[in-house]
């Protein structure tokens, strides 16, 4: 385990720079991000002169004022802004450039500028929808980055899961571009084959990406495999099923999969939520692993971008993924890397084969009836034609 | 050809019916003088090259001459049969309030050697006040300025008929074919075909002016194909099973994107997208209209990003994008060899909304 760990940080320094000069390059931008956001709206000139909360409350039409006292903190312990008794007031100039990190893709520095720039909205009660309007572009085109590529190789090499064939969900698949590069990586290897037990999955909320992930598979093979459509087309039946689903609520039977993966997926959700769902759906002795930032390394600023979106946390800590991973039949928990890396590997205890502590009876397709033999029971030609279940059905 | 009704048999009227090639009721006239009380009908032995039999319905002789047209409904060249070449007529003669109709076979000198079919019609069925009740067959040349592709690498004739309005839609013929005659051909022996098999949907080999046509038919529709290359015949096939499913009107409206879809089927090597492409050709516009972006301050991001995932170049992305210019319109008839690529990039830019 401890090798792959280093398999998993040579993966992220392909990335080309120092991971500290990175991560202080991305902590830059996401921080110059939020003040240009709220010096648009007039904050800082606002603060020229001390202002009471209250005051600047007004100013800003705040109607959430938990979020705002974490903004007001931030911006204090970060010295933006100094207080003087029960008045805040200006601490230093406010740059009007962000600087851009190197490895941000033009697309992923346009996402979280819109996010940052929905904030003082946010404060005032209006959430933004994680792909309205040119974010589906965005994200679509950032999904794709050399960044996103090299932390999900990252955690391969860790998890290292995929010298055996598997039943494979990617949570938050997006635009399936890395589901793709996942499945590739098992056809490489040769486990798609009649009768094994090997099939992957993805699911997303989003319907755009869905569709994305869903129309342009045999595309996206074509690049990674230089293979034609047609050559690639012949091997339809072991396509990865793609569909709507949120990683919350997902729409599978208890203990359906070997490997469970979700990168960068769970600050936009309960994230507690999210982890037992994905052990719940994770056959005993199975593996959930991913990427993830977490505190005490993440950016706060980073970490107010998430706030916008509707139902997203945003970033919490590496110890209540370890905390909430063991209450819930996770046998260890490991971590490594500060992008991070998470391995989460459900115990094989047969008590913890279908936890069910957040499943909506709603959302559960069944594809083996018999839940006395999770492992055994699925009917891989079933598996093949797997009925689609949306949430809301 | 005419038909002599003598009085009492419709009415106290003796008139004369004339047919057309098909036995359809063209019209009637009165006959302005009559000789005698009933018109004895010609035996064969008084004319010369007249071929005589008797009607298989009623036994009365009857005649026709094999050198006037006049004479009988149609006639049709069948198969050499041992070395002697065979030719198939249908004559009619009116019989009470029916019209019967016999189908027999000479041989090229005019010898009757044998009956096909007959059946008898109802004389009410063709006549109403005297006039034609059947619908007149119209030639249908499509939109204004339509003209049909003259040649195609695999495909000599293709022809889209509708029965119950009696239209034909010429898609691919050479100059010199009479569409028509070919259509009424074409489902005169549908009708005949139809007697023999349940079920002729799909793919019947029919011989025609001495020329093999598939046909495929679904509700009213026929579709009419002379296949060149009989390789050709499985893809085209899958094709026309669904083409000829299509509402003739909405045939007849998409006659252009139909052209270069047949065109796009002379492509050197077939491929399992074909048939997706051969109808998004059909029926996708978005190849021939022109395109606006919801975003128009991103479209050099989207240009870039266009460019490296399809290589392809500014010069056609750039009008494109800007709505200057529609596919077709940058490309002409490269578009057929370019067309699986071209729909993907259309779907690429749809798939993420970029459209308004």
């Amino acid at each position: 385990m401890a090798f792959n760990g280093t398999k998993a940080w040579i993966e992220l320094m392909k990335l080309g720079r120092s991971v500290g000069q990175l991560r202080k390059d991305i902590d830059d931008f996401f921080k110059g991000n939020i003040l240009s956001a709220f010096k648009k709206v007039g904050l800082f000139s606002y603060l020229q002169i001390p202002r009471h909360k209250r005051e600047i409350c007004d100013f800003l039409h705040v109607t959430d004022e938990d979020l705002f006292s974490q903004v007001l903190a931030i911006f204090l312990k970060d010295k933006v802004i100094k207080q003087t008794r029960d008045r805040y007031y200006l601490n230093q100039k406010i740059s009007d450039s962000v600087p851009k990190p190197q490895i941000f893709e033009e697309s992923l520095v346009e996402l979280f500028k819109n996010y940052a720039a929905a904030l003082p909205g946010r404060l005032q009660g209006k959430y933004i929808s994680f792909s309205s309007g040119f974010n589906l572009y965005d994200w679509d085109d950032a999904l794709t980055s050399r960044m996103y590529t090299q932390i999900r190789k990252s955690a391969f090499a860790f998890a290292n899961v995929t010298r055996k064939p598997a039943y494979f969900l990617d949570v938050g698949c997006g635009n399936g571009h890395a589901t793709s590069a996942i499945w590739f990586e098992y056809f490489r290897r040769n486990h798609f084959q009649d009768g094994k037990r090997m099939k992957i999955f993805g699911i997303d909320p989003d319907e755009s990406l869905i569709n994305i992930a869903q129309g342009e598979f045999p595309r996206r093979i074509s690049k990674f495999s230089k293979m034609d459509v047609d050559e690639i087309l012949k091997h339809e039946k072991f396509f990865p099923h793609f569909q709507i689903g949120d990683v919350q609520k997902i729409p599978f039977e208890d203990n359906f999969f070997d490997v469970v993966y979700a990168s960068q997926v769970l600050h936009w959700v309960d994230p507690k939520k999210a982890l037992l769902e994905m052990l719940r759906v994770t056959r005993p002795g199975g593996k959930i692993f991913g990427t993830e930032n977490f505190y005490p390394a993440a950016n706060v600023y980073n970490d107010l971008h998430f706030k916008v979106v509707e139902g997203a946390r945003g970033l919490f800590w590496k110890k209540e993924l370890v905390k909430w991973g063991k209450e819930c039949g996770a046998k260890s928990v490991k971590i490594v890397t500060p992008i991070s890396i998470f391995l989460i590997e459900k115990r094989a205890d047969k008590r913890f084969a279908a936890s069910t502590p957040v499943r909506d009876i709603n959302t559960a397709p069944t594809i083996s009836e018999d839940k006395t033999q999770p492992d055994m029971g699925v009917d891989l030609q079933k598996a093949n034609t797997f009925p689609r279940v949306r949430h809301g059905e | 050809m005419f038909v002599d009704v003598p009085s009492k048999l419709i009415c106290e009227h003796t008139f004369q019916v004339f047919l057309d090639k098909n036995g359809v009721v063209r019209g009637y006239q009165r006959v302005d003088f009559q000789v005698g009380k009933q018109r004895e009908i010609p035996q064969a032995e008084s004319r010369q090259n007249l071929t005589g039999f008797r009607c298989k319905l009623c036994d009365l002789p009857m005649n026709f001459q094999i050198d006037d047209e006049k004479s009988y409904v149609f006639k049709q060249r069948m198969d050499d049969f041992l070395g002697s070449a065979l030719v198939k007529y249908q004559v009619a003669h009116v019989e009470g309030n029916e019209m019967h109709l016999n189908t027999v076979i000479v041989d090229a000198t005019g010898e009757f050697l044998g009956h096909i079919d007959a059946y008898a019609v109802p004389l009410s069925e063709f006549l109403a006040d005297g006039k034609v009740t059947m619908n007149e067959p119209n030639l249908i040349f499509g939109p204004e300025g339509y003209v049909p592709l003259k040649t195609h690498k695999f495909l000599e004739i293709l022809l889209f008929l509708n029965t119950k309005h009696a239209r034909i839609l010429e898609l691919i013929s050479p100059g010199s074919l009479n569409i028509v005659e070919v259509g009424r051909l074409v489902e005169e022996k549908v009708q005949e075909t139809k007697k023999i098999y349940l079920n002729i949907s799909e793919n019947v080999l029919l011989n025609i002016a001495d020329k093999n046509f598939r046909i495929w038919i679904s509700g009213d529709n026929i579709l009419v194909a002379s296949i060149n290359t009989e390789g050709f015949l499985a893809a085209f096939d899958m094709i026309a099973k669904q083409l000829v499913q299509k509402d003739f009107e909405e045939i007849v409206e998409r006659t252009e994107p139909l052209k270069i879809a047949l065109k796009f089927l002379e492509k050197p090597q077939s491929s399992s997208k074909d048939l997706h492409t051969f109808f998004r050709l059909y029926s996708d516009d978005r190849l021939f209209s022109r395109i606006r972006v919801k975003y128009p301050e991103n479209i050099p991001r989207i240009l870039e990003r266009l460019k490296k995932e399809f290589k392809t170049g500014s010069e056609l992305l750039d009008p494109f994008l800007n709505g200057q210019k529609s596919l077709i319109e940058i490309l002409g008839s490269d578009i057929i060899t370019r067309a699986w690529e071209l729909f993907e990039l259309i779907d690429f830019i749809d798939r993420r909304k970029l459209l308004s």
